[in-house]
């Protein structure tokens, strides 16, 4: 394999702090207006993501995830969505207050995105390599032999075949998880300190899952990048993240180390979830959902957003939002967490 | 001429009097403002394609025949205000019994090839027209001279289908004979009182002897005596004339050159008109003439005037369709309001006829079909019991669907049925000629339109071609003896007042039977661009063009 | 590639062979003397009926006349009309002008539709879509007749810009404007609204939002990502109706007094001229599928996707 020749890219002028701080999401508001009221999407998330590590957000559809992503890349439609309130640092500097030319480049060069389903990400009508090979002209201003062969680089480092054969082909003439390689040596084409990565493997086989996995982990590690890993498919990320926080609503609900996440989970909604992985131990058996369905976004519960769909509510559930907040190692937003915990 | 050729109005003549005007000397002078305009100078006006080559004996529409008529001199021209019959090629044209007539020519007229106009270029031209395997369209405009039917063969088709024609027994014409360069005699088989006055039409025009070497190259760069000759035809596109400076005639042309521009449609020349990029248009279209739009459209740049064309409707013979009788007839004409059809369908361009003769022609006699003419439902309700009533259950009138009759024969059988309380329906074929066809092998049955268009100006050309027994436009099989008897006193009458008298008698015969049903006479209408004036018409319905001048 | 073009090619001779048939029988089989209108409105002589029979084999039976036309015409001889002009010289002038007419045309429609698409479909919602929908709205609406008196009207007569018909001797491309503009009309009408309909459909699509994900500006997100999708279906429609102009337009060359090949057809069908009718159309037919065939070839050009095998 050769080596990581980072391409020949002035010095980003986006250094993280002393921590090694990338990303610093704090108390972030998106609402969407939309003729039917306003959808309150994303209400009061904060996170924060280092160099070399590896975030993982988990949640149902609705729960906010894409959107938090998206509004990082800043590629939400403006309007309907607004931002009232929030910020949302990288490497010291508010992206939001950010004018929108200097915005852009930081999208992509700095802060990359994937997305789930790489055949109708690729634009259909121009090679892969042509594709690929795109970053480096509009930010580099590469010229187009030697951004094609940066294409091939790239190819080989995510393990296509034949890259330079291919470069010049078609995204429909490759298979679902060669694709999806594609879409990753794009993303990390100019070395991004942050790769955020929206059900990455949520259309591939499960074999091909956990290639491509593989290939993230791989990529970060040696190019000490943050990743965030946004899924609902918590069987996913259990070898590939550090941390995890559970998203419900348009808040987290949860934040833990991996591991204690899925051991002891402090929160209802985690348990549900966890419970609801299907086992082959299990077979036969009635397969545990959580019932219900996740809130209207213009109309979530008052008091805290889970409570019709869980087992433990009480009162006190229906009527005062419960904050996040410390249990032992990790951190839940449940007025019963203790409990959970143990039982 | 049925439709669309060209007519000339004129005052109808006898030859006594045309023989005062010769004694005259040729090329009278007449004083037409011509002297007050302007010469040179080039125009452009509306032509349309030609349905045969340019061959002055082989051409009855208008495409071909606008353009003959300004490169063409024959024997006699017509006076474009008067139409009153002038010499031109002839000096003089003498005969005292209506049969023999001795035509003496002048002696400077030129071919535009520079060759020198002779007797023999008339009797060449008029011989090779009238034969019949030659198959020229004006070929039926010799039949009055002598020999005539030898130089046409028995249409030999059968049932077995087409054969070859056998040869006719004769190639010249035995009533033509040339004297000398400058005389030659023609005879007529029976007496004809207008001879002189048909001879200025264009079949009659001499051929130059470059024509009879090769006729069909020929009739795509004429050679003629007109007052302008042809420089170039460009298929689909133009013709183009030049002054000829050798023309001899009196009526000289003003203008350098004339550009006749092809065009597919009226509309687009009038729109051209319009914009000033053609300067005359001889067919206005019918959507400017409602509310006389295109008076606004062309201020001062317009005429209407009536011409020689006349409307009828004419019923099936009676071994056809025995349901139409004189009586019968009588009923249907009174049940037409011509005038409220007219104001409505025509915009009033047409003129409600009273008879069977167009009024722009002399002998003209006005009435002459007299109640039975005028609308008046009651009375033809009366006339129709009289009659013993419609037995054909209902009444049909016929129309060519590929021109705008449709309104009018329409309108026309809602006014019978209103009158008469028989139900009346206007019945399109598809096309001219398909309905022309079905006239010509007696298989229409009911009634059909029919129009009429004269050869040349005079009231014998509305009678005798129509109604004359057998004649070739005698679509109903009109038979009368009287009639006929009355026609051949007329063409023997030696002078034109006692002719004229004479042939008016004969349409009063027409006006009992009801020979056809009278309808109206055109108009026509014509605008002009604001460079040129002294726009004029011929009762022919077609510009002077030769008189045009710049501003 | 290869194979499916000479595929095609083979395909193209039973459709052409037929239509001819079909059309030589329908002609020929239409009532109607075509020498009655020769002779203005008197039926012609017996001798120049049989003449005129004879020289164009009117007396043979429908198959040996078939037969016999359909050998000149693979020699390359379309046969002469009936007023004696070889059909070959009048469809080359006439093809020539239709040909120019068209091209101008397409460039109208390419030019003016497209842009008034993109404009748009990018301002979705804004006073330029809505002006541009309720213009092409109305544009189709009117018929073409009404729009080419109108223009002529306008711009010939009233304004005096451009000339109000076209001369027949030679067309100088100024005065082919208005009349291609008029031609053009309709089409552009539908160009725009397909450009738009498909741009602000693409504009939703995946692969934009990785575009601007990829910090690519928006005009380029645009303008060529999204442009290029949306451009495949308004260029394969742009060359069908390039085949359908090729075709003549008989409204509007009556209108301006264009000799185009529309006329030319009109005119063989008026007066019976079977040979012109059915050499015009064999003609027609042949260049219609040959642009057809091109068509199909641009389309797998532009779009990856599609393969020719």
């Amino acid at each position: 394999m050769t080596t990581t020749t980072k391409s020949a890219a002035p010095a980003s002028s986006y250094k993280p702090d002393a921590d090694g701080r990338l990303l610093e999401v704090d108390d972030l508001h998106v609402e969407f207006h939309t003729p039917d009221g306003i959808a309150r999407a994303i209400n009061g998330v904060s996170f924060d993501l280092h160099e070399g590590e590896t975030l993982a957000i988990l949640g149902e559809s609705g729960s906010g995830k894409s959107v938090t992503a998206q509004a990082i890349m800043g590629i939400l439609d403006m309007p309907p969505a607004v931002i009232p309130s929030g910020s949302i640092r990288y490497c010291g500097q508010d992206l939001l207050t950010m004018p929108e030319e200097q915005r852009r480049k930081v999208r992509g060069p700095e802060i990359s995105m994937i997305f789930q389903d790489a055949l109708s990400s690729l634009n259909p009508t121009f090679p892969v390599g042509w594709q690929i090979g795109e970053m480096f002209r509009q930010h580099r201003g590469m010229n187009k032999s030697d951004a094609y062969a940066q294409a091939v680089r790239l190819m080989e480092r995510v393990a296509i075949p034949a890259a330079k054969e291919r470069v010049k082909s078609y995204p429909h003439q490759f298979s679902g998880g060669m694709r999806q390689r594609i879409m990753i040596a794009m993303a990390i084409a100019l070395d991004p300190a942050v790769l955020i990565a929206d059900e990455p493997t949520t259309a591939l086989d499960v074999t091909v899952q956990a290639q491509i996995m593989a290939l993230l982990a791989e990529l970060q590690e040696e190019r000490k990048m943050g990743l965030i890993l946004i899924t609902h498919d918590l069987g996913v990320v259990a070898d590939v993240a550090d941390r995890a926080a559970v998203m419900y609503a348009g808040r987290i609900v949860a934040r833990a180390g991996i591991e204690d996440l899925y051991a002891q989970p402090a929160h209802p909604y985690t348990r549900g979830l966890l419970e609801s992985i299907p086992r082959l131990d299990q077979k036969g058996q009635t397969l545990a959902a959580i019932g219900g369905l996740p809130p209207n976004l213009t109309r979530i519960p008052q008091g805290c957003a889970f409570n019709p769909r869980c087992r433990m509510a009480q009162d006190i559930c229906r009527t005062e939002l419960p904050a996040l907040r410390q249990v032992g190692q990790q951190q839940s937003a449940c007025h019963f967490a203790e409990e959970v915990l143990n039982g | 001429m049925r439709g669309t050729t060209r007519t000339v109005a004129v005052a109808g003549i006898s030859a006594a009097a045309l023989l005062l005007a010769g004694c005259g000397g040729g090329g009278d002078d007449e004083t037409t403002d011509t002297s007050a305009a302007k010469t040179g100078g080039s125009i452009s006006v509306r032509g349309c394609n030609p349905e045969n080559p340019l061959v002055a004996g082989n051409t009855s529409e208008t495409c071909g025949g606008n353009v003959l008529d300004v490169i063409t001199a024959k024997l006699i021209k017509y006076n474009v205000e008067t139409a009153a019959p002038e010499m031109d090629i002839a000096e003089s044209i003498d005969t005292t019994d209506n049969q023999n007539f001795t035509v003496k020519l002048k002696k400077d007229y030129k071919f535009h090839d520079g060759t020198v106009v002779k007797a023999k270029n008339f009797v060449d031209a008029w011989n090779y027209t009238a034969y019949g395997p030659n198959a020229q369209l004006g070929s039926y405009f010799f039949e009055p001279i002598e020999g005539y039917a030898d130089l046409q063969s028995e249409d030999p088709d059968g049932e077995e289908g087409p054969q070859k024609a056998p040869e006719p027994k004769a190639k010249t014409l035995s009533g033509l004979k040339v004297v000398d360069d400058n005389t030659f005699t023609i005879k007529t088989t029976g007496k004809v009182s207008n001879l002189p006055v048909r001879l200025g039409y264009s079949a009659f025009a001499p051929q130059p002897d470059a024509f009879f070497a090769d006729p069909k190259a020929f009739g795509d760069k004429p050679i003629a005596a007109g007052p302008y000759k042809l420089d170039s035809w460009t298929k689909n596109a133009e013709i183009k004339l030049s002054k000829f400076a050798d023309y001899s005639g009196s009526d000289k042309g003003n203008v350098d050159n004339i550009t006749f521009k092809i065009y597919q449609d009226s509309g687009a020349a009038y729109a051209d008109v319009q914009a000033n990029q053609l300067d005359v248009t001889d067919e206005v279209p019918a959507s400017a003439q409602i509310d006389d739009k295109y008076k606004q459209d062309l201020p001062d740049r317009n005429l209407q005037k009536p011409v020689g064309v006349i409307q009828t409707i004419t019923t099936a013979p009676a071994a056809v369709d025995p349901n139409y009788g004189p009586e019968i007839r009588k009923a249907i004409s009174m049940a037409i309001d011509r005038e409220g059809i007219i104001k409505a369908i025509f915009n009033g361009t047409r003129e409600p006829a009273t008879g069977w003769v167009s009024p722009v022609v002399d002998g003209y006699k006005a009435d002459v079909c007299g109640e039975f003419c005028k609308f008046d439902p009651a009375k033809a309700k009366a006339q129709l019991a009289a009659a013993g009533g419609f037995k054909g259950g209902k009444i049909t009138l016929s129309y060519n669907a590929d021109a705008s009759h449709k309104e009018w024969t329409e309108a026309t059988c809602n006014s019978i049925k209103n009158a008469l309380g028989v139900d009346c329906v206007a019945t399109g074929v598809v096309d001219f000629s398909t309905f022309r066809t079905q006239i010509h092998d007696r298989k229409m049955k009911g009634m059909f339109r029919t129009g009429w268009q004269m050869d040349y100006p005079s009231i014998e050309n509305f009678l005798a071609p129509l109604y004359g027994k057998g004649a070739s436009s005698n679509d109903g099989d009109y038979n009368n003896p009287a009639f006929d008897a009355k026609l051949a006193e007329a063409a023997a009458a030696t002078d034109g007042a006692t002719s004229n008298k004479l042939y008016q008698e004969a349409e009063a015969i027409l006006a009992k039977d009801m020979a056809t049903i009278p309808l109206w006479y055109s108009t026509t209408t014509m605008g002009w661009s604001d460079k040129v004036t002294n726009v004029k018409v011929t009762p022919f319905g077609v510009p002077h063009y030769a008189g045009i001048s710049l501003k | 590639m290869g194979k499916y073009i000479v595929r095609r090619l083979l395909q193209m001779i039973p459709v052409v062979l037929g239509a001819t048939f079909i059309i030589f029988a329908m002609v020929f089989a239409l009532p109607g003397d075509p020498t009655a209108g020769k002779c203005g409105e008197r039926p012609c002589s017996p001798e120049y009926v049989a003449k005129f029979r004879e020289e164009h084999n009117l007396n043979d039976p429908l198959p040996v006349q078939y037969g016999k036309y359909l050998g000149k015409f693979v020699q390359g001889d379309l046969g002469t009309n009936y007023y004696g002009i070889p059909v070959k010289e009048d469809l080359a002038k006439r093809y020539t002008i239709t040909g120019r007419l068209a091209l101008m045309a397409i460039a109208f429609e390419a030019v003016i539709g497209i842009l008034a698409g993109v404009l748009a479909g990018v301002r979705k919602g804004r006073f330029i879509d809505n002006l541009v929908t309720v213009s092409t709205l109305f544009v189709i609406s009117i018929p073409v007749f009404v729009i080419g008196v109108f223009m002529q009207y306008l711009f010939g007569i009233k304004w005096g810009i451009f000339p109000a018909t076209v001369p027949s001797l030679e067309a100088s491309t100024y005065s082919l404007i208005l009349p291609a503009f008029v031609l053009g009309s309709l089409s552009i009408a539908y160009v725009a609204r397909l450009t738009r309909t498909n741009l602000v459909e693409n504009l939703r699509a995946d692969y934009v939002r990785t575009a601007v994900a990829k910090g690519l500006t928006k005009k380029r997100a645009v303008g060529v990502h999204t442009l290029r999708n949306s451009l495949i279906p308004v260029v394969t429609f742009i060359g069908a109706d390039f085949g359908g102009l090729l075709g003549g337009a008989i409204v509007t060359e009556r209108i301006f007094n264009i000799q185009g090949v529309g006329g030319y057809i009109w005119k063989g069908i008026n007066s019976r001229d079977g040979v012109a009718v059915v050499s015009t159309v064999t003609v027609l037919v042949i260049v219609y599928l040959l642009v057809n065939l091109l068509v199909d070839l641009l389309y797998g050009v532009l779009d990856p996707r599609i393969s020719h095998d």
